[in-house]
């Protein structure tokens, strides 16, 4: 089966779940997604969701944020863009090694590597007009 | 759903049972629920994630904040009822090096 849907959503952080639960249901169509497959593509659809939301916050926009979701015979791709002011992917700097006391200081900084480690495809286009964040989950 | 908290204990041990999604909506409802037990002085506190069945990198980053707060206290935070997909993340953001990702209420029931 395929098919596509958009969604246009607040800024606001009970969508997420939302968000994570229409998309999973999209998925859930394809019997060649597996349950593990579809899980990898609630998280990663989260973790850029979660993103897209504290840009939009950090710079008070307000404007919605778009979701597009396509669905083919052996993939599922998702696009999540936002309307914030942009970000340099370059300038993410690593957390502390896991052993190191150090790494307790940091709360943040593992979304952008989950989601390379859970997708089969993403690319992040970021400007001043706002970031487009573009998965892939293969079946 | 949003995350519920309900809360009891066993001796020095401050149970805190999570039930729903720990995602960017759900961290801030734990990290207030951590701070307000070390508050009060109870800085052993095992979260039960028997009911969470999604949890992503802004849940991690409550628990990271929540292990560093009483720590700092000289307490500790304990995990137990982390199912098969959660253990997944875990091990993925190298969180199970800081850690017990495998312990079950039984551990902390003896």
């Amino acid at each position: 089966m395929t098919g596509e849907i958009k969604l246009s959503i607040p800024v606001r952080v009970d969508y997420v779940q939302l968000v994570r639960a229409v998309v999973g249901s999209l998925a859930a169509t394809n019997s060649e997604l597996s349950t593990a497959r579809i899980a990898d593509l609630r998280l990663v659809v989260s973790e850029a969701l979660t993103n897209a939301i504290r840009a939009q916050e950090k710079n008070s926009i307000s404007e919605r944020l778009s979701v597009l979701c396509k669905l083919t015979d052996s993939a599922i791709e998702v696009e999540v863009r936002d309307n914030a002011t942009g970000f340099d992917v370059d300038l993410i700097r690593d957390l502390p090694p896991t052993e190191s006391p150090e790494r307790l200081q940091h709360e943040r900084g593992l979304g952008l590597s989950i989601m390379r480690e859970m997708s089969d495809g993403l690319e992040i286009k970021s400007g001043p007009d706002g970031t487009v964040v573009h998965m892939t989950i293969n079946s | 759903m949003n995350l519920e908290i309900h809360r009891s204990t066993k001796e020095e041990n401050v149970f805190l049972d999570l039930i729903g999604d720990l995602d960017m909506a759900g961290a801030p409802i734990l990290r207030q629920a951590i701070a307000q037990e070390v508050s009060q002085g109870n800085i052993f506190i095992v979260l039960n994630f028997s009911a969470v069945h999604f949890i992503d990198s802004s849940g991690l980053g409550s628990i990271i904040g929540g292990l560093r707060r009483v720590r700092s206290n000289h307490g500790d935070l304990f995990l137990i009822g982390v199912d098969v997909e959660l253990k997944k993340i875990f091990r993925l953001c190298e969180l199970d090096k800081i850690f017990n990702i495998d312990a079950t209420y039984e551990t902390f029931s003896g």
